[in-house]
């Protein structure tokens, strides 16, 4: 067949008019194009190409890529086609990238930022900030999850306590601010913030395992001033102040470490707190009574809890708390704020750190279903829906060694699951483990992680007051399943069990895949439909990131953070499965796959 | 005074470890730490085997140590095996304050020279000494 330019000679009317369509075209392209940035508009409405946000959207949190090039049909032929190692190996690489128009935004630890081009991997910036060394050797939390994107900056929370914005283009530090006096509370930051607007910037800062104040703090993304602050331990609130014994709200922890989901039918975000502080108290069966006697007797509100925020004002809308003066390190900030429609009603689920999933009218937060995806728990029977009560709830007995499933790690872990609106199936790793607690006296004594005793001067040290080792759940061995389930009912679609436990962040696509990376080292691409694995390639090492999909030019593309760390990562590996991942060692690398 | 005094220790210590520096502090390949007492030989502690001391710096130690290197000194916490295993600390005692006033931050151990006197190190190694396994030297 002959080109169509050498069919016949053009007239010059004819060229004239033909080279303008092709420049509109063109033009068009570019609009295009320029469109497709990190506007507040396009953070809010994801084009599909790109990953906007921790969860890819920050209106959603499904994990899901609307991309469908790589299929199961042509799965088989997915190679890697680039790699990238930053050279920071501590506690591995934990981190979800985000992607927008072909360029690569991924965090590394403690706070380190990398722009890469997201088709070869070429390295364009990096933020490697002057920190102060002492803090973050001090700090459990020298790691940075993850990052938010939007107006062209780029947004992250340091382990030292400070917030900084970068510039999309060449990393230049815009605004910087000190939010968190890390050198006095060891706290800071080390999940992602998310970009509500142009307006607003929410992040949380960690400190469930110190004797601070958490709290979640309303941003101007232009200027990083501070709008509104959430307190989690309830300051200025004598409904959340009851709830304490004596002034223990002060050191009662809590924070929020894992980003919200943004609610902007209703103008709120919906995020999970932190355990309160001490991890464990001695109280007993009185403990949910702020009379008794203990470190922070009482329900301790909002720790451990979903809470709903106005955009606005930060004010809470709503709260459901996940495990009532939580006995057990049952933090609400691990697990994503799923936004759901269901025939009209519109819904929030949040896979709990207890074992649960948690289905909540969203506007109001009134539970409509609490169903455990755990099979081995003890803590509680079960939550009654009508009476909004956790029922049966075990108290762990001062000095007395007692089995507690899930264990402190939890049931889920941090890392997220994903929702695919083809299969209409939420996806989760799910952990069957379980712990040995025994809660330390008053007085303290050797049985005992962390400080033996509540320390805030000269700084803030962690302080759990119990000592605890992981073991198997009754009659089978510790062990994760991936359940595949109507989010909703709770029923359960398929399952695939896991003898080692993964721990990354699950992807779906509109290519009827399922995305999963196991602790051994292998990233696997499983029938979303029907579980059934399709595809493995092992990356040599385990996974601890957020596994994301994106294109560049109109190729798609499946990225996977890669490396041991973490704490459940070294628990995993440097413990409990020592036998089969020999000479466990930290690690980091990000490695992409596409089609040939 | 007290604070110059810390400093000049810091800058003692911080020789100390800079001419250790070539010392490997590393374990053997999955080394696995007899945890059979020893009679401990000569310490430089002047606070070792003193008896309020020990105490004393078992309280200082379950303050501020035992989040990393855990409740048995043995380097493990639920946060993994990343501590050094204190039980069989074996470079001496100037090595082991050395490395406690002026840390390790690219191994995450802090400087602690700011906030523990001299006298309650002393009194952290006088409890350690009491943890020794075989292979350990507070003698330097």
């Amino acid at each position: 067949m002959q080109r169509w330019w050498n069919q016949r000679r053009l007239t010059s009317i004819e060229q004239v008019g033909r080279v303008t369509i092709l420049l509109v075209i063109a033009m068009l392209f570019t609009v295009s194009a320029a469109l497709a940035d990190s506007s507040a508009d396009n953070i809010k409405n994801c084009p599909d190409q790109n990953w906007c946000a921790y969860h890819r959207t920050t209106n959603s949190a499904w994990r899901y890529s609307p991309l469908n090039q790589i299929n199961p049909q042509n799965i088989k032929q997915l190679r890697p086609v680039w790699m990238f190692q930053p050279g920071e190996v501590q506690m591995g690489l934990q981190s979800t990238p985000l992607v927008i128009d072909g360029m690569m935004y991924v965090s590394t630890n403690p706070s380190t930022v990398w722009k890469l081009n997201a088709a070869t991997g070429e390295r364009i910036w990096a933020y490697v900030p002057k920190m102060n060394d002492v803090v973050v050797a001090r700090t459990l939390f020298s790691h940075a999850r993850g990052l938010a994107i939007g107006d062209g900056r780029v947004y992250m929370g340091l382990a030292d306590g400070r917030v900084v914005a970068l510039d999309e283009k060449d990393g230049t530090v815009i605004w910087e601010k000190q939010l968190v006096e890390s050198k006095k509370d060891t706290a800071g930051f080390s999940g992602s913030g998310t970009f509500v607007s142009s307006d607003l910037l929410v992040i949380g800062q960690n400190g469930g395992e110190y004797p601070v104040e958490g709290r979640v703090f309303g941003l101007n993304p232009k200027t990083g001033e501070v709008k509104w602050t959430f307190y989690t331990t309830g300051r200025d609130d004598p409904q959340a102040l009851a709830t304490w014994g004596g002034d223990s709200w002060k050191y009662g922890g809590g924070g929020s470490w894992q980003p919200g989901t943004v609610d902007y039918e209703n103008n709120q975000i919906l995020l999970g707190t932190g355990n309160p502080n001490p991890d464990y108290d001695y109280c007993g069966d009185k403990c949910m009574d702020a009379n008794a006697k203990g470190w922070r007797p009482g329900l301790n509100l909002y720790t451990s809890s979903t809470v709903a925020l106005d955009l606005n004002t930060g004010k809470l809308n709503w709260y459901f708390q996940e495990a009532p003066s939580d006995p057990y390190d049952y933090d609400a900030s691990p697990g994503e704020y799923v936004l759901l429609d269901d025939g009209g009603r519109k819904l929030v689920l949040h896979p709990g750190k207890n074992g649960f999933n948690h289905v909540h009218d969203r506007k109001t937060g009134r539970p409509l279903a609490v169903y455990p995806d755990m099979k081995n728990y003890n803590w509680t029977s079960g939550f009654n829906i009508e009476t909004r009560q956790w029922e049966n709830m075990l108290w762990p007995k001062v000095g007395e060694k007692t089995l507690v499933c899930p264990a402190i790690d939890g049931g889920h872990s941090w890392n997220a699951g994903t929702y695919n609106p083809q299969t209409k199936l939420f996806y989760r790793v799910v952990n069957e483990w379980c712990m040995f607690l025994t809660v330390n006296p008053p007085e303290g004594g050797k049985v005992t992680e962390g400080a033996e005793t509540r320390v805030t001067e000269p700084f803030a040290q962690s302080f759990f007051n119990a000592e605890w080792m992981s073991t198997d759940p009754p009659n089978e061995k510790t062990h994760a399943r991936l359940t595949a389930r109507d989010p909703i009912t709770g029923k359960l679609a398929w399952e695939k069990r896991y003898d080692v436990l993964p721990h990354s962040a699950l992807l779906s696509t509109a290519g009827g895949l399922l995305f999963n990376a196991t602790y051994e080292g292998f990233v696997e691409a499983l029938d979303a439909k029907t579980g059934e694995v399709l595809w493995r390639f092992n990356n040599g090492s385990g996974h601890n990131g957020g596994i994301i999909s994106y294109a560049v030019d109109g190729k798609q593309y499946i990225a996977v953070p890669t490396g041991h760390g973490s704490y459940v990562g070294r628990l995993i590996g440097g413990t409990l499965f020592k036998d089969k991942l020999v000479n466990y060692k930290e690690s980091s690398m990000v490695v992409v796959f596409a089609l040939p | 005074m007290r604070a110059r005094l810390y400093i000049r220790w810091a800058l003692v210590c911080a020789a100390s470890l800079a001419m250790l520096g070539a010392l490997s502090l590393g374990e053997p390949l999955n080394a696995v730490a007899q945890a059979q007492p020893t009679t401990l030989g000569p310490s430089s502690n002047p606070l070792s085997g003193n008896p309020e001391a020990i105490e004393q710096g078992r309280k200082l130690y379950f303050t501020w140590c035992v989040q990393c290197h855990g409740p048995k000194a043995d380097g493990r916490s639920r946060f993994g095996e990343y501590a050094k295993d204190l039980r069989q600390f074996s470079l001496g005692y100037s090595v082991f304050f050395a490395t406690v006033v002026a840390g390790r931050p690219a191994k995450k151990m802090p400087p602690w020279g700011e906030y523990l006197s001299p006298e309650d190190i002393q009194r952290i190694g006088a409890y350690l000494e009491t943890l020794a396994i075989a292979g350990a030297n507070w003698k330097d």
